[in-house]
C-alpha cells in the first residue's frame, strides 16, 4: 500500500511505525571518546582548583549574569518546532490521514444558553445534603425542637442507669485539682531569740 | 482553665495551615520565603504540601469507610465524666438526644470500625519539620516506577490575590516553581528545584486567563442569524483571529519555559544498548562536574540535557550551557560535552529504534497553572496529569499490581458509552452513534437517553471503558458525591466541553474538576478537555483516539484511517473511499497501546491540524496502556 506522508515527512521517506517494521541498521564504527582531554587541552588559562572556579555542593543555578541571545521570533509557523521530531517514534509515526479541512458550519451543534451554563457551572459542594446521624438530628432540630422532644419522651427505650456502666477512663484523675493559693503579704521574720547578740 | 499535660501535647500537633484553602497560601509564603533564603529544599516540602489540602480527603472512597467511626450512644455515655453525668440527669435535652443516637443505632445494621486510616491518605500529616517531609517525600518518590519522571508545577504567592477569586488569581503575576521530584539520577540524587520568573510571566498569565472566555464568545453565534455568507464569513475570521492568538500566546508560554523545555522529556525506553550509553553519559557527566566543582544541582540539570542532547536544536544546547554557568571556559566545555553525547544518542538510536521511544512523565500540577497548555512544550512526549503528590501516591498504592514498565495496564474487551444523553446534539449524536455501533458493536450503548445514577456507578463505571460524549463532563446526571463514594474501574473518556477543567466556588476556594470525583474512586486514569472545542472537530479527535486504543468488535471493518471522512462528517455515514478498501484483518500495526503516545500524536496536530482543537486534550492520572490491541515492546 502507498504510504500516504502528511505535511511533517514532505520529503522524508519513513517507514510508518519504526519500531515494528524497522530492521535495525548495521552498527557503524563508534567514534574515538576523550573529547574531554581534547577540550582540557584546548581551552586556554583553565586552571584547576582556583578559588574562582571553586563553588559550594548544592549550589543554585542562578539567572545567568550573561544575557543569552534570543532568537528573535516575528512569527512561528504550526510546523515550526523546536525539538526535532521526525526522527523519534511519535514525531515520525504516521496516521495515515489524508486531512482536508472540511467546512462544518452547517453541521455544527452551535452552543447554545443551556450548554452555556451546564459547561461552565461551578462543581456544587453536596457534603451537607442527606448524610446520615446527626445531620438527621440537625435536621429535625431545626424544623420542629419542641415536637421532637415531645416525640421523644413517649418511645419506650431501655433505662439509662450510670451505675452499671463501668468507666472507660479513670475520670478521677481527669479531674484537675483546685489550686490552694495563700496570700501572705509579709514574709516570716527570723528567729531571733537563739541568737546572742554581742554589743 | 489550663490544660493538662496530654491535652497541651494533643493540641500542640494542630497547626492552621492544616485547616481549608488558607493552608495553601500559608504553604506558598513559607515556599517563597524558604527559596529566598537559600533553603530550595525546605522550599520543595512546602510547595508538595501546598498541593494538598485537608479538604481533599472529602473526595476519596476511603472517607465512607471514616465517617463510620463516630462513637456510638453507648460510648458517649461511658466516657461522660462526673460533671457531665450530673448535667445530664437535669437536662431533658441532652436525655432526648441520646434516645435519638440509640434508636438511630438500633434501626441500621452496625458496621465494623477501622481502626487504622491508610497511611497513604496524607503521608506528610504527622510531618512539621521540612527535613523530614522532604526525606519523607524523596522515599515516596523512589518507590515509584523507576520508568517515571515526576515534575512539579507550582505557582508562587502572590498577597494581592489572597482573598479573591479564581479569575483573578490565575490572571495575577508569579513564578512558576518547577521542581524535579524524581528525575533520571533519583536512585543518587535528591529531588531539585528551579524558579522561573521573568519579565514576560505577566503578560501571559493575563492573557492566559481570557482564553477560555475568547474562545466562547466568538464560537457563540446564532445559527439563524448565519445564513448570509457575508455572516458566515465574519465568523471564519474572527475564528482564525483566535487561532493566531492562541498560537501567539503558545509561543510566549514556548519562549518563558524554553532554557528548561529539555526537563520534559521522560526517561527512554530501556534496553542494553540504551543502559549501556546510559552509563557512558553519566560517567562522563560526574567527571566534568567533579572537574568543574558543579554541585547537584547542575549535575542533575546536565545528566537530564546529556540524556537528550539529540532531540536539542544547537541553539537551545546554548541556552541550557548558559543556564548551568556564567564562567565562559565551563559554558563552552559543557557544550562541547553535549555536542558529543548527541553524536552518541544520535548513534544509538540508528541502531536501536527503540531507543527514540521514551516513557511517560507524570506532571504534578499545581491548579492554579492546570489551565497551561503544559503537554505543548514538548508534543512528542507522553504525559500525564495528577492534582497532587498525594494523588499519585495513591493512586500508585491501589494499582501497582497492574502497573508494568511505568504503565497502568487493562486488558479492555467490553465497554460503555453515554452519548447525547440530552439529545440536543443533532450532528454530534448522529456520528458518534454511527461510529460507536460500526466499530464497537459489541458495547452497551446508550444513545439520546439520561441515564440514572444507578446505571452509572454499578454498571459504565463498572465496564473495561467508559466513554461519555455530551453536555460538559457528565456531572450534571450522576451527583459527584455518589461516584467518589463508589469504585470506578474503567477507564473513563469524558468527550465534552470543559470536561476536565478545574472550576471554582467562591472566594479562593479550592479549585476541583470532574476527574476529582473519578480519582476519588480510584479510577485509574481520565482523559478530557481543558477548553471547550466544536463538536464536529471533537468528534473527529475522540473517534480516532477510541479507534487506535481499543479493537474494534468485528475485524471485518474498514480502518478508520481508510474513511471516507465527508460523509461521516455531514452525515453519519460510514463507507470506504475507493473500492480496495482494506478491513482490519490486513492492518496488524493499526492500534497503538499507550493511550498517553496517541495523546501525544494529537497534540502534534496529526488528527486536527488547528491549535485550539488538538491542545485541550490531556490524560489524568496513571498512564494507561491496552492490552488487548498491544503487548508492552519492552
Amino acid at each position: 500500500m502507498d504510504q500516504i506522508l502528511n505535511k511533517e515527512n514532505t520529503g522524508i521517506n519513513l517507514p510508518a511505525n519504526p519500531i515494528k517494521n524497522g530492521v535495525p541498521t548495521n552498527s557503524v564504527l563508534k567514534k574515538p571518546l576523550g573529547n574531554l582531554d581534547n577540550v582540557m587541552h584546548q581551552t586556554p588559562g583553565i586552571t584547576p582548583f582556583k578559588s574562582t572556579s571553586l563553588k559550594l555542593e548544592g549550589s543554585i543555578a542562578k539567572l545567568s549574569l550573561r544575557k543569552a541571545p534570543k532568537q528573535n521570533v516575528v512569527s512561528r509557523d504550526r510546523e515550526e518546532v523546536r525539538y526535532k521530531t521526525n526522527s523519534c517514534f511519535l514525531g515520525a509515526y504516521v496516521l495515515n490521514c489524508e486531512y482536508r479541512v472540511v467546512n462544518l458550519f452547517n453541521y455544527t451543534d452551535f452552543p447554545n444558553e443551556k450548554c452555556l451554563k451546564n459547561c461552565s457551572k461551578p462543581v456544587t459542594e453536596t457534603w451537607s445534603e442527606n448524610q446520615e446521624g446527626y445531620e438527621g438530628l440537625l435536621d429535625q432540630l431545626y424544623l420542629d425542637l419542641r415536637t421532637l422532644e415531645n416525640n421523644l419522651e413517649n418511645r419506650c427505650l431501655p433505662p439509662l442507669d450510670f451505675t452499671d456502666l463501668p468507666y472507660i477512663y479513670n475520670t478521677e484523675n481527669m479531674e484537675p485539682a483546685e489550686p490552694e493559693y495563700l496570700l501572705n503579704l509579709y514574709p516570716p521574720l527570723p528567729n531571733l531569740e537563739g541568737i546572742d547578740v554581742l554589743f | 482553665m489550663l490544660e493538662t499535660g496530654d491535652e497541651a501535647e494533643m493540641l500542640a500537633g494542630f497547626t492552621s495551615s492544616d485547616v481549608g484553602p488558607e493552608a495553601k497560601e500559608y504553604n506558598l509564603l513559607r515556599a517563597d520565603e524558604e527559596y529566598r533564603n537559600g533553603n530550595v529544599e525546605h522550599s520543595i516540602y512546602y510547595q508538595v504540601k501546598a498541593q494538598f489540602q485537608s479538604t481533599d480527603l472529602r473526595y476519596l472512597t476511603e472517607s465512607a469507610e471514616l465517617e463510620n467511626q463516630r462513637p456510638t450512644a453507648e460510648e458517649l455515655i461511658k466516657s461522660a465524666t462526673k460533671l457531665e453525668k450530673k448535667d445530664y440527669k437535669s437536662k431533658k435535652f441532652l436525655q432526648n438526644i441520646i434516645k435519638y443516637l440509640q434508636q438511630m443505632e438500633q434501626e441500621k445494621q452496625p458496621k465494623k470500625p477501622i481502626n487504622e486510616i491508610p497511611e497513604y491518605l496524607d503521608f506528610l500529616d504527622d510531618v512539621q519539620d521540612p527535613t523530614e517531609g522532604l526525606t519523607r517525600i524523596s522515599e515516596k518518590c523512589n518507590s515509584l516506577p523507576q520508568e517515571w519522571c515526576v515534575l512539579q508545577l507550582c505557582k508562587s504567592f502572590n498577597p494581592a490575590t489572597t482573598y479573591s477569586v479564581f479569575n483573578e488569581i490565575i490572571a495575577s503575576d508569579g513564578a512558576i516553581y518547577l521542581t524535579l521530584l524524581r528525575h533520571c539520577r533519583s536512585s543518587q540524587l535528591g529531588p531539585i528545584c528551579l524558579k522561573i520568573s521573568n519579565e514576560n510571566t505577566a503578560n501571559l498569565f493575563r492573557e492566559y486567563s481570557t482564553l477560555v472566555e475568547r474562545f466562547r464568545r466568538v464560537v457563540t453565534v446564532d445559527p439563524l442569524n448565519m445564513k448570509g455568507k457575508e455572516a458566515k464569513q465574519k465568523y471564519w475570521e474572527e475564528l482564525n483571529g483566535f487561532d493566531t492568538f492562541q498560537q501567539k500566546l503558545l509561543a510566549d508560554f514556548r519562549d518563558i519555559i524554553s532554557p528548561y523545555s529539555f526537563l520534559f522529556f521522560g526517561k527512554r525506553y530501556d534496553c542494553t544498548v540504551v543502559q549501556k550509553q546510559i552509563k557512558a553519559t553519566y560517567t562522563r557527566v560526574d567527571d566534568f562536574c567533579l572537574l568543574n566543582q558543579w554541585g547537584t544541582h547542575q549535575r542533575v540539570l546536565l545528566s537530564q540535557a546529556a540524556s537528550h542532547a539529540n532531540r536539542l536544536e544547537i541553539a537551545d544546547l546554548k541556552l541550557i550551557c548558559y543556564e548551568l554557568s556564567s564562567n565562559e571556559n565551563e559554558i563552552q566545555s559543557a557544550y562541547e560535552l553535549l555536542k558529543g553525547l548527541a553524536s552518541d544518542w544520535a548513534e544509538v538510536e540508528e541502531r536501536q529504534p527503540l531507543a527514540s521511544r521514551r516513557f511517560p512523565i507524570i506532571l504534578v500540577v499545581d491548579e492554579r497553572l492546570d489551565h497551561l497548555h503544559w503537554e505543548q512544550l514538548v508534543t512528542v512526549q507522553e504525559f500525564s496529569r495528577v492534582k497532587s503528590l498525594h494523588c499519585l501516591w495513591r493512586l500508585f498504592q491501589n494499582h501497582k499490581s497492574n502497573i508494568k514498565h511505568g504503565y497502568y495496564t487493562t486488558n479492555i474487551k467490553r465497554g460503555m458509552c453515554v452519548i447525547n444523553p440530552d439529545a440536543d446534539l443533532v450532528n454530534s449524536g448522529r456520528r458518534l452513534r454511527s461510529f460507536f455501533e460500526y466499530w464497537l458493536s459489541q458495547w452497551q450503548h446508550l444513545f439520546e437517553t439520561v441515564p440514572n445514577e444507578e446505571v452509572m456507578v454499578k454498571q459504565a463505571l463498572q465496564a473495561d471503558c467508559f466513554v461519555y460524549a455530551g453536555h460538559g463532563s457528565g456531572l450534571q446526571y450522576v451527583n459527584g458525591r455518589i461516584i467518589c463514594r463508589a469504585r470506578v474501574r474503567s477507564v473513563v473518556f469524558l468527550f465534552g466541553c470543559d470536561s476536565t477543567r478545574m472550576l471554582g466556588t467562591g472566594l479562593y476556594s479550592a479549585l476541583y474538576g470532574a476527574h476529582d470525583y473519578y480519582h476519588g474512586a480510584l479510577c485509574p486514569s481520565i482523559v478530557g478537555t481543558l477548553m471547550p472545542a466544536l463538536d464536529g472537530n471533537m468528534d473527529t479527535v475522540s473517534v480516532t483516539i477510541l479507534s487506535r486504543w481499543l479493537a474494534p468488535g468485528d475485524n471485518k471493518v474498514i480502518p478508520w484511517t481508510h474513511i471516507d471522512r465527508v460523509p461521516w462528517l455531514k452525515n453519519g455515514i460510514i463507507k470506504g473511499k475507493d473500492e480496495t478498501t482494506p478491513t482490519m484483518n490486513d492492518q496488524p500495526n493499526y492500534h497503538l497501546g499507550s493511550l498517553c503516545s496517541i495523546l501525544s500524536l494529537v497534540q502534534q496536530g496529526k488528527v486536527e491540524p488547528n491549535i485550539y482543537n488538538c491542545c485541550i486534550y490531556v490524560c489524568r492520572g496513571l498512564p494507561a496502556w491496552n492490552l488487548a490491541v498491544e503487548k508492552l515492546p519492552l
